[in-house]
This record gives C-alpha cells, structure tokens and sequence, in this order.
C-alpha cells in the first residue's frame, strides 16, 4: 500500500487579508479583461498578480462578475500549477528541478533550503513567512545547474554548501539601493559592445555586466554603441561581452566579472577626448597597482585562446532558426529589418498565392519541430483546405520539458522572426488571428514578444490589409498557467477556452476543428523559426541539408555533465558524439560519456555505444527515443539510469492531466516499482513486470504524454538492464540513489573540522586533529560534507 | 455513408459515428464505465479500447470515429488483456469494499448489515426471515460458530465489534422461532433429490435445494437428525434445533430415519429413483470424483456420474473442516451448484463474484465510517432483550457498498476475471460527503474519475454542481471551492446515482 502526499484544498483557511481591497481589484481586472468563461485563466492570472494568492472571496466575486462558473473556476484554479489558494512568504524560492540540474543535485538542493529555512515537513512556507521554496520544472538555465531563482535573482552552479549564502546574499541584495541608470548618447559608431540577455546570461548576471559597461562607456566618453543581443548559445559561459569592429570578426569574453569590464572595454577602444585619456591612464596605472591577478585577466590572454572555444563550439553548427545569433538586438525592428527581417513575407504576399507557399514550405522538407515530426508544408495544407470563413493560428511556445530552453530563446531572442513565421503561416492557411502560447515561467519572452508585437503593430504589419496586400492578421499573447500537458495541442485549446488542459481524442485534429470549433494551426515556435529562412534561402537550401527524411537544422539545449553546454543549432544526420564530443567538448576530465537522454520526458536515453547515430526522425524513435522538443541532456558514468528513469516519470506522473487510466494510474504504477527499485526494495522479477507496465501505458493512454512517458523507462531497461538487476541485488552502481549508500570518513581525513560546520544536521562530532566520524543515523545524505572537504576524506559506500 | 470493419465483420455506419456505437448497432458489445450515447465523451476509462489492426495502433472506441476503411478488433486477446489492465488499474485507486466483512466472513453469507438495518428500523420480521432464507437453521448454526463475523467486524477498529450474534438471536427468537419460512419459494421442478445422511449439512442442502423447487428426500441411518454432534450439545441449543428443523421440513423435506444407505443401495435403488443424490456422509471412496471443491465450487471430472444419475459430495464428505460450520457452509454453496445442475443439466462453476478489497485503512480514515451511525446511541457489548438489540443494531457502519448490485465496475470485474491489485494506490483519504438535505452521499475513494457525474450536470447547466479539482493522480470530483457539499444539487440525486457506475454517488435511502 502506497499513500502519495495528498493536497488538501481548503477553502476555509485561506488567510484573508483585510487590508486589501479584494472586491475593488477584482472588479477592476474583470473591468479590464472581460466577463467571457475564456476570459478564466487571464483573469486569475491577474488577481494572483495582485494579490500574491487567490482567496476564496475573491474567486467568488469573479464567478459573480462573468460567466465563469464555479465548477470551472475550482476546476482550473486546482488543475494549473500557477495558481495559489494560500499565500506564500514574501520571497519565493523557485528551485529549479529540470533534467540539468537534477543531475546535478537538485533535489538536495531542495532538501538544504527548506531546511535553512526551517521549513517544515508539508509546508512551503517558513513561519516568518519570509520565504516559500517551490519546485519548478525547469527555469530554462540547464546550462548553469544546478539554479535557484529567489524573486527576480537567479543563482546559477548552487550546491548544498552554498545555500545559506545564497540565502544571505539575497537579503543583503535587497538592502542596497538601485544605482542610478545612465542613459547613454546615441550616435553611428564603427565599434560595438554587446552583451547577451538572454535568460541565462541574465542569470549568469550579465544585467550588472550591462550597467557596467553603460558606466564605463559613459564616465570614460567611449564612441561605441552599446547593445544588448539575445541568446548567442553559449549559454554556460555567461555572462558574455562582445566587442565588435566594424567589418571584423567580433571579440568575445566568456565568464566575465563586474570587475573586468572597464578594463576590457578600455584595452579595445581608446577613449578619444583628452581628458578621458588621461583618466584612463591613471586608472590603468592604479589598476596594475592594486591588483594582483592581472596576468590571468581575460585581456592577456592570446587571441587564439580567447576565441578557440567559441569557434570550436560554433564551427558544426548552422543557423537557421537561430540565424544571426548574438548579432541583432532583440528589441530592435531597424536591426531585424536590416537583416533581411520581413523580406519573406514580402515576397509571400507579393508574389505567392496560398498553394505555391504551401508546396514550397513542403518542398523544403521541413517538419514539425515540436516532437511529432509532421510535415509542415501538408498540414498548412489541410489547413488551407479546410473550410471555414474563420481559422486560427496558434505558436506553441509552452515548452514544458524540464531541460529543454530552446523555444525560450528563440522568442526572447527573436522575436520579429516568430511574428514573421507565423504571419506566413497564417497567409498560408488563411487565419486573421493568431495566438502565442507562451508558458508563464518565460516572463521575459512574454515581455519581449509583447513588445514586438507592438512594434509590429506600429509598423502596420500586423492589423488590417497589412501592406496592401488585403491580408489582415493580428496576433495576441496567451499565458500558459504552468501544465506541462498544454503543450498537447488539443489541451492548448483547451486551455486557451478557458477550460482544464484535458487534451480530447484526434481526429478530428485541430487542424480541421479546433480553437472555438474552428481550424486551427498550431507549429511550434522553431518550426516558425525556420519559415523566414526557407522562404528567402529556397526549399533547395533548406532540403539539402540532413537526412533523407529530416532535413535542415535542428535545435537543441544541449546541458548535463559536458565541458561546454547551451543552445545549439546543428544539421539534421550530425552524429550524436560529435555534438557531445566536438561540440559539448565531451564530459569531465575522468568521467566517462555514458548516455544521451534526448527529448526529455517523451524521448529516451541512448547510450555511448549508439552515439554515432545520426540526429535523424525515424533513426532517433527506432532507439526508442524521440526528437522531442530537442532537450539533450549528457549523462556521465556518475549518473544512475533507474534514478533518470524515475526522475522523469515522477515529472510526467506528476503533470498528467488525469484524464485516462494509463496515464493517471498506470505511470504512478511505473513510479511506485520504480521507487522500489531505487531503494533496493524490488525483486529481479520486477523489472519484467515494469516493462509490461510500461507497454501497457504507452497503448493504453489517450495523447503523446502518457503514451511517450514509458519512453525513458524502456529505453533505460534495454540498454542498461544491469543496473536495474544491481538495484534488485540492494546496489546502486553509480551511487546516485540515497537509500543505497551511506557517508564515510577514511583515513584521508586531517581533522580540519570543515565539515562538522558544513553538516547542516550535526551529524559529524567536532573533534580538531581527530578522525572523523559520520553518524549515519543523523546523516541526511545532503552531500554537503563531500562538497566542503578538500581531503577527499567522506567517500559514499554502497550499503 | 462509412465502411469499416470490425471483428472481422462488415459495417456500415453513418459518418460521425462512434466506434462503440458502430460496434453496438452490430451486436458487438465493447464495455465502457465512462461513456453514455446522452452525454459528451471524455475518453477517461479505457476499458473501451479496441485494436485499430490499420495502424496497429489502440484506440478509444467512446470517442474514435468510425473512418472509412477501418479495420478493428474488439475482442483479440490483447484488447482483452489491454481492457483487464485498464480494470485493474481503475480498481487499484478503488478504495471501497463491495461486501461487508462480516458478511464475507460468514460461512453462510449472511448479509449482516442487512439485518442490522432491518432490525434498526424496527423491522424484526423482516431481519428474521432474511436470516433463515439465508442460513436455513440461523439460531442453531450461530450457536455452533465461532462468530467470524464479530472478528471480522468493522467497528472494532473504532470501539468494539458489534454484538452481531446476540443481536440476531434476540430478533430471531423475538419473531417467533417456530414460524417457517413462507416467501420466496420457488414452483415445483419436479426434480427428485436423494440425500445421505441427516447431519447438519445434509439439512441444509436439503433446505437450499428445496428452496428452489426441488423435492429432497433426507435418509438417515440413526433415529435423530443432526448427527453426532447434536449430543454434545447444550439442551437449550437442542431445543432450538429441533423447532428450525420442523422449519425446514415444513418446506416439504422428507426425512428417512433408520436407513443406512451404502454403494449397492446407492447404485440399485436411489440412482434409478432420484434425479441426482448428494451424499453428506464420510465414506463411499470409489466416488472419489464427485466432490465438489470448497472454493470456487468447481466440479472436477465427469466419473461423478453413476448409473446416468449425478452423484455429488458435500459437507463433511467433501472435506473434513476443523469448525463443522464450515461443513455446513459448503453444503450451502454446494446446494448452489447442485441447483444449477438440476435446472440446465450442465455442471457449471460457480464463480464468486468480485468483490473489491479496500486495503489499509488509515487511523485518521476511521472516523468516516461513523457518519452514518447516530451521534447518541448506547453500545451494548452483549445485549440481553430486543430493545437493547435494537439499539445496538444502530451502531452498525454498514461497511457495504449501496451500488453492490449495480457497480459496473464490479459487474466488468467479474466478467473480466479480474484480480484484486496486489497494491492499492490512492490520492485522498477516504471520505464520506453526505447532503443532509437531500441524502446525496459521495465517497472519493470510490470514484474512478470518469466525469460522467460532472457532464450530465454540466449538461443540465447548473450554477454549482460537481467538477474535477487538482491535477492528474491527485484529481478528484467534488463541489466547487466557493460551496459547501450540503447546499448543492439538491435535487439532483436521484439522476446522478443512477449515472454513476460505481458507488461513489449514492443516496441515503437507498440502503
């Protein structure tokens, strides 16, 4: 008998807050959003906005206001793991659990914050209320796992250790005071400074790297002209600085500190005016007065070295969905129109009809780059055909795989290119309205698409008759409310209709009777990507790139334990050990390369014996993995296939929407033999029993959630059976799972009593000079004692 | 107009039309729990699906169109495994006990709670003849058991085992012991049944086959009937005896005394008299074949059959039991076979029905089952009059299910032959909503989430019913955050226990 934590939704105890007008500012968000039952999920958005929760006042007010009805206001308020029926603590601490950084440790992550904070068993919530700790599928950082997000600050590479100075940092942050903003003056320069700001950069800290750079330029008077880029891929090296020369490859600094920035910019561009010279003689001259560690400043080092990473990282991959990476603002209109931006949809709508940019599209070869590899061209087709005076278009942007963050970066990074993909497609099939989906942990995609829309509006390329071509579109952004299901499509609808993520049997697709009943398009957001690529380049250059039947480009977030990771964009048939191994420059020096896990949740591991097959539709599902999104998370010899297994089937047991039996019951049937498993407790005899279950499910369930989750089960049976038989023998081989092993101190230890400070349970007696010893009862299994000691003294044993 | 094919049958149906429905309209029947032609599909059970041989793929039937050239297998070995998977998980989150324990404790299967609420509705004659038409001799055979039922009892948990046995005894005696059974009798079959042996089990088969219509006739080798055990007995026990024997002869048994029959009179004389002979007595090996096996009652082989008549072995000829109510139990269901037999001339099995198991119950779950006693009632560890028997009786949980006899799922269970799961695994603890205004009860532990409730009300579009809260393994059906179960769809009950396919909906008067 297996009891799963219950939640237990109280109506009665939620804290109502007096001061606060509950009634004014629901009455104002339903004055401002609408009354329709659509209007649901926006509308709660809103209020938790406001109010940080959703008391039960407020939730009866807002089925008084509309016509949302109370079954379906409990319904999606319980469904959605956004909304909130107590309040938090004034912080939030979001521990990211996504693939990256649960190979990297996050649930100890977990573990040591709430017990910092005191949290108690069954609660989020320390009792000052100060903060709550939640889990959070991914944050999209895979590449700077394990992260923690505390409100708007992230901290990349946490350990357990660091916690309560993650902890202190935070709060010491709050109390300094926001410097003033400089504004700097426009002008042409031939140089500029860029700095990336995509998520990961922002989280690698690249805003202070911005307001550096911005005081620098403005106290020394630099003629550069500073601009912020989105993604450029390397996303575990941030925060980034470009400076580019007019006509000239650009230089890039990787991993730079606050510190370093004058100093970089200042080596590159001299300041012109006398008088800045002069301060920055001086400065230079303080500089090498004050600070001992110049010789391993990035400056000094060679140009080749500076730069072999970025080429090496760079040189196998090919931009298409990500074209122009690092180069173009993505804020700027002017930037993106001068390169090449709207030209493809100029030349649809001035010398395309419908079918001759439907057969090009499906000359290209191009197919959907959401998971399910349909061709694109057939299904604008369908869409095309079918009849209807009203259709809609809907990007899918709710990119829920833990470890995967490649629609993030495309929308915050490109967002003009989405809008253009999508007003083709659009053109293609008919459709006046589109809708971004976009998942709501994406708050700066949101942002940043929001405000291209705008533009686009401005502009006149989106409304009415867009460039007199009697095409009218107009698009509006959706905020998913945080259900990995809604990227089904027909849960999106759903959702979008104000209704729970429940997705409904195909056909008929949505594509023939979708949003509202009526056809409905829904791409992915780099399958949109590549459309302006194909248009301008010809379904020839497009085609000739990959395989037989995958072609072109594929992009992927490329994490876990290798040297160097990010957001790649590689051509279809490229081996899955050059992106490893040339790419991701392979795994730590003395770790052997294991395994790919490939398309997260949905997909499957591949092992090292099967690396040199190539990235392939067909080639990848006869594995029993699957393109997925494109998450490629690298597993090493440290990491435990029966704890990956376990990892992902808790996140899709956990995000199924609960519809049909195999998937709400059947994968907490996996899970539960899985736990069994990792703890030593199942028999030889199960492994059987959980493959059967396995197939089962994958027949059995309604849409691609529950019949992909057995995915990463099956392949880890039948590649790595032998770590399941050693689990069933009371062995985890790699150590990974904590009801198998136990800490230990040898004789390596020197008594430095580091440890014992480290030990967060006082599990270690503080003896100076003496051996030390764990007591195995106490110990928590937290790791932080390994991490401190600098001995190699605590050794994990297998019990 | 579409044409597809299923179980390799040619169909034609219109288009639009659902598998399950094409299926039905062609006499083939696929089982669903969550589907209704009157309402929405919602694709939840998955006990519908069917094999789309096409694309080798498995569909839901409730919700899958019929398409144009399909070819489908509705009954294949692997939908039928792919189906008693789907049960099995649907019964694994099923939290609920079809049968009372102590009824399925009872050697006799007695419906204990039953009679408790016959008794607690101060309906004593009715408590009395349910116990008779049930046991044949119910003062005489508790006065001989253990009382399983009083272990097995539910309450126990919570205070202490309700006096079930003295509670019987006092209605029963109250009722008038002498008075004999007079309803349910079934017409004349004109089948003659020959029984060896006057014990306590050749009575009760004959009292169970003589309730069918058959005429049993009792030969007795002593000048007593009940065996040698009667000796052992207490005098008032005898005389108890005594009076429900004139009970059951009053149903037209005939009892031989002082005939001791062995193989050549059991070969020449009664197997050319009788339609068939049960022996109740040790002995008579060469017919080693007649047995009828305790459990399942399953008839093992055909060499039962002597001189073209069906000999059967029951009670202690079949098997020596340590407790002799144990022998008298197997004689009833015994009885059960030996009528089927009688009626269709085939030996068929009889299978016990399905019955869900409930698993570990939670300490802070126990408190759920005392919802529907009365707050204020006085407990009576060995009541000694009726009224205190009455009393007591109210302290009955009544842990059986109200939908026993119309669970779908138990019904699918059953014809699915499937096993209980050897893990259960649930989301919420066991809880009991009852309205008190309209006796609508709801037990989330029943549930198997297939909306049905909530579409037929969405579909009557009312302000506040029922609807789905949480998310996946955690989701549940229940009233709207913003209302309290007691002041919602008042008067909807009765349509939506009846939509319901479990007993998770049901109504307070309906036990």
């Amino acid at each position: 008998m297996e009891k799963i934590k219950e939640i237990k939704i109280d109506s009665c105890s939620c804290v109502t807050t007096t001061a606060v007008d509950i009634g004014g500012i629901v009455e104002a968000v339903v004055a401002e959003i609408g009354t329709e039952k659509n209007k649901a999920i926006p509308i709660l958005q809103a209020v938790q906005n406001k109010l940080n929760y959703l008391p039960s006042e407020a939730l009866k007010l807002i089925c008084e206001l509309t016509d949302i009805t109370p079954v379906q206001i409990s319904g999606i308020t319980t469904f959605y793991s956004q909304f909130r029926h107590l309040p938090t603590g004034e912080h939030i601490v979001k521990v990211c659990t996504g693939t990256a950084c649960h190979v990297k440790g996050a649930t100890l992550i977990l573990d040591a914050f709430k017990r910092e904070l005191k949290i108690s068993e069954g609660s989020s919530t320390s009792d000052d209320k100060l903060f709550s700790v939640e889990e959070v599928a991914c944050l999209g950082c895979c590449t700077l796992a394990p992260v923690v997000q505390i409100d708007d600050k992230t901290y990349g590479h946490a350990t357990t250790s660091k916690v309560g100075n993650i902890i202190k940092d935070f709060l010491n942050s709050e109390k300094e005071i926001v410097s003033k903003k400089v504004i700097l003056p426009d002008g042409e320069y031939d140089t500029e400074i860029r700095v990336g700001l995509g998520s990961c950069c922002i989280a690698g800290g690249s805003r202070d790297i911005m307001n550096e750079v911005e005081k620098t330029v403005y106290k020394y008077g630099i003629e550069a002209h500073v601009k912020t880029v989105g993604c450029v891929g390397v996303c575990n090296q941030t925060p980034l600085l470009e400076i580019a020369y007019k006509n000239k490859e650009p230089i890039r600094y990787t991993n730079l500190t606050e510190e370093r920035v004058s100093e970089i910019i200042l080596h590159h561009i001299k300041p012109k005016k006398k008088k800045n010279k002069l301060r920055t003689a001086l400065n230079n001259w303080a500089d090498t007065f004050h600070t001992d560690d110049m010789l391993f400043s990035p400056v000094n080092l060679e140009d080749d070295t500076r730069e072999k990473y970025l080429n090496n990282f760079l040189q196998y991959q090919k931009h298409i969905a990500t074209e122009h990476y690092g180069l173009i603002s993505p804020f700027s209109y002017d930037e993106y129109l001068k390169y090449d931006g709207f030209k493809a949809f100029n030349n649809v709508i001035t010398l395309m009809n419908q079918s001759q940019l439907i057969d090009l599209v499906t000359e290209s070869g191009l197919r959907g780059r959401g998971g399910g590899g349909f061709i694109t061209g057939e299904k604008w087709k369908i869409g095309y055909l079918a009849e209807g005076d009203v259709k809609y278009i809907i990007c899918n942007g709710d990119e829920g795989d833990p470890g995967a963050f490649m629609d993030r970066m495309l929308l915050e990074s490109f967002p003009f290119r989405v809008i253009e993909g999508m007003m083709i497609a659009a053109y293609a099939i008919g459709a006046k309205e589109g809708i971004f989906y976009i998942r709501a942990e994406y708050p700066l995609a949101v942002d940043r698409v929001k405000k291209a829309i705008k533009i686009c509006e401005e502009k006149q390329l989106l409304g009415d008759n867009i460039m007199g071509s009697g095409f009218s579109f107009r698009v509006k952004i959706f905020e998913g409310a945080g259900a990995f299901v809604c990227g089904e499509e027909t849960a999106m609808i759903a959702s979008i209709q104000g209704d729970r993520g429940n997705p409904v049997v195909r056909p008929p697709f949505p594509i023939e009777n979708g949003l509202y009943g009526k056809p409905t398009l829904v791409n992915n957001v780099e399958t949109l990507c590549m459309i302006p690529w194909i248009i301008r380049n010809g379904p020839e250059a497009f085609n000739s790139i990959g395989t037989a039947n995958s072609k072109g480009t594929k992009v992927f977030a490329l994490a876990g334990k290798i040297a160097r990771g990010g957001l790649i964009e590689v051509p279809m048939g490229i081996t899955i050990r050059k992106i490893v191994e040339k790419i991701g420059e392979g795994v730590a020096p003395g770790r052997k390369f294991k395994a790919v896990q490939i398309g997260g949740p949905s997909g499957g591991c591949i092992p090292e014996s099967l690396a040199d097959t190539p990235v392939d539709f067909e080639m990848l599902t006869q594995l029993g993995a699957m393109m997925g999104s494109g998450g490629l998370v690298v597993l090493d010899d440290s990491d435990c296939m029966v704890d990956m297994a376990k990892y992902f089937l808790s996140f899709t047991h956990n995000q199924s929407c609960g519809k049909c039996t195999f998937c709400r019951v059947g994968t907490g049937q996996m899970l539960r033999i899985l736990n069994r498993f990792s703890k030593g407790e199942a028999e030889i005899s199960e492994i059987d029993e959980l493959e059967k279950l396995c197939i089962s499910v994958k027949n059995g369930s309604l849409c691609g959630l529950g019949s992909t989750a057995p995915n990463p089960v099956l392949t880890s049976i039948k590649y790595f059976r032998e770590e399941y038989e050693a689990h069933a023998n009371g062995v985890c081989p790699t150590g990974s799972c904590p009801a198998l092993i136990t800490y230990r101190i040898n004789d390596n230890c020197i008594g430095c009593t580091i440890c014992v400070t480290a030990c967060p349970v006082n599990a270690i007696e503080f003896k100076p000079y003496e051996k030390h010893h764990i007591d195995t009862e106490l110990c928590v299994k937290c790791d932080s004692c390994v991490q401190v000691c600098t001995v190699d003294a605590i050794e994990k044993q297998k019990i | 107009m579409i044409k597809l094919q299923i179980n390799n049958k040619n169909i034609e149906v219109k288009e639009g039309t659902r598998l399950i429905e094409a299926a039905r309209l062609n006499g083939i029947n696929i089982p669903s729990l969550c589907y209704r032609n009157d309402l929405p599909h919602y694709t939840s059970c998955s006990v519908c699906l069917v094999k789309n041989k096409t694309t080798d793929k498995f569909i839901h039937s409730c919700s899958a169109q019929a398409l144009e050239g399909m070819v489908i297998d509705a009954s294949g070995k692997e939908v039928l495994e792919l189906r008693r998977e789907a049960i099995s998980m649907l019964l694994s989150e099923h939290r609920a006990e079809c049968e009372a324990p102590c009824k399925l404790v009872c050697p006799l299967g007695l419906n204990i709670p039953l009679m408790n609420r016959h008794i607690q509705k101060g309906d004593i004659k009715a408590a009395a003849e349910l116990a008779m038409a049930e046991m044949g001799m119910p003062e005489t055979f508790c006065k001989i058991c253990p009382a399983y039922c009083e272990n097995a009892c539910r309450r126990k948990m919570i205070d202490h085992t309700i006096s079930i046995v003295n509670i019987k005894r006092y209605s029963s005696e109250s009722h008038n012991l002498k008075e004999p059974l007079s309803g349910n009798l079934k017409k004349s079959t004109g089948k003659k049944v020959a029984i060896i042996g006057g014990g306590f089990s050749g009575i009760t088969a004959s009292f169970f086959l003589s309730q069918e219509g058959h005429h049993c006739v009792i030969f007795e080798k002593t000048d007593h009937a009940g065996g040698a055990i009667i000796n052992t007995l207490e005098e008032e026990t005898k005389y108890i005896f005594e009076h429900e024997l004139k009970n059951v002869l009053a149903l037209g048994v005939e009892m031989k005394y002082g005939i001791e029959v062995n193989n050549d009179i059991l070969s020449r004389s009664l197997t050319k008299e009788y339609d068939s002979v049960v022996i109740s007595v040790p002995g008579f090996d060469n017919l080693k074949n007649a047995t009828i096996s305790e459990n399942h009652i399953q008839f093992k082989g055909d060499s039962m059959v002597l001189n073209d008549v069906h000999v059967f072995k029951i009670g202690k000829a079949a098997k020596q039991n340590k407790q002799i109510i144990r022998d008298i139990g197997q004689a009833k269901k015994a009885s059960m076979a030996i009528n089927n037999f009688l009626k269709s001339s085939r030996l068929i099995s009889v299978v016990k029905q399905f019955n869900s198991v409930i698993g570990k119950i939670e300490d802070h779950e126990k408190k759920v089952w005392l919802k529907e006693t009365p707050e204020e009632t006085n407990r009576f560890k060995t009541p000694i009059s009726l009224e205190e028997s009455i009393e007591e009786a109210k302290n009955c949980l009544h842990c059986d299910c109200r939908a026993l006899n119309n669970c779908m799922l138990r019904n699918i269970s059953g014809d699915y032959n499937v096993i209980n799961p050897k893990v259960s695994m649930y989301s919420h603890p066991i809880e009991k909503k009852i309205n008190f205004t309209s006796g609508l009860i709801f037990e989330n532990a029943k549930c198997i989430k297939c909306g049905l409730c909530v579409r037929l009300l969405n579909k009557e579009t009312i302000n506040a019913g029922l609807g789905f809260q949480g998310r996946g393994f955690k989701s549940i059906i229940s009233e709207p955050l913003t209302h309290d179960f007691n002041d919602i769809l008042n008067n909807k009950t009765d349509i939506l226990v009846e939509v319901c396919p479990t007993g998770a909906l049901s109504k307070h008067e309906d036990f």
